[in-house]
């Protein structure tokens, strides 16, 4: 796997939600959590994430990032990285 | 917070508050307290005025995930609810391989600092959002301190 070199985000989180349906987070006080707080991996839907507070987040307050399928087989494509 | 400038891979105080540094061969734990609350207030104000060390509460996190929902397409979590629940002192993930510094921590501090840039979290945020998170309500939420927000 190639390095997500400056784009990369770290997959997790305080609350980590994957592969939920209708699913609420609601009226709830999020402090002092020194990574993404709230993270929507993968599949989901039908997510609320509502009335919540969020305060001294140490990365991101709320991330979603899905995924993208990869064939096993197909070879690694070309990446050119400044960074070894 | 740990420190991250870890240019000459040796970690020290730095003259920021948060910051700690753990001397193994002595065993000394050396901190310099974050007093300010999300409040606006200095938490150790009075124990400083009496002379003492600030009054502090001292929090070692031990968890990154407080809550995994983890299900699949065909066998998702179904209608739950979580309400009026608060969660604090989640351990730091940013020195995890992807996390936000830990690919980057033996690089330059100009590196680091294209790392933090927000624009580029939003924008992978943002296509993925649109092709595999259709749905999703983000409404009254209160934010903070954050550091970049993805919706």
């Amino acid at each position: 796997m190639p390095s997500g070199g400056d784009w990369s985000l770290y997959r997790g989180g305080a609350i980590f939600i994957e592969g939920a349906e209708r699913l609420t987070l609601s009226d709830g006080l999020f402090k002092r959590l020194d990574g993404n707080a709230i993270f929507l991996s993968g599949w989901n839907r039908h997510v609320s994430i509502l009335n919540n507070e969020m305060v001294f987040i140490g990365d991101n307050a709320i991330a979603s990032w899905g995924k993208t399928q990869v064939r096993k087989k197909t070879p690694p494509p070309l990446c050119l990285c400044a960074v070894s | 917070m740990l420190d991250y400038r870890w240019i000459t891979c040796m970690c020290y105080i730095e003259n920021l508050q948060g910051e700690f540094w753990y001397d193994e061969a002595a065993q000394e734990l050396y901190v310099w307290p974050n007093t300010t609350s999300p409040d606006g207030n200095h938490a150790g104000a009075t124990g400083a005025a009496a002379g003492g060390p600030p009054a502090v509460d001292l929090v070692v996190p031990v968890l990154q995930t407080l809550i995994r929902f983890k299900g699949t397409a065909k066998a998702p979590v179904v209608g739950v609810t979580i309400q009026g629940v608060n969660f604090r002192d989640a351990a730091y993930t940013f020195m995890e391989r992807f996390g936000r510094h830990g690919h980057t921590q033996r690089l330059t501090l100009l590196m680091i600092i294209v790392s933090r840039s927000a624009a580029c979290y939003l924008l992978r945020a943002a296509r993925c959002l649109l092709l595999l998170t259709p749905v999703l309500t983000y409404s009254n939420c209160f934010l903070v301190h954050w550091s970049v927000v993805i919706q």
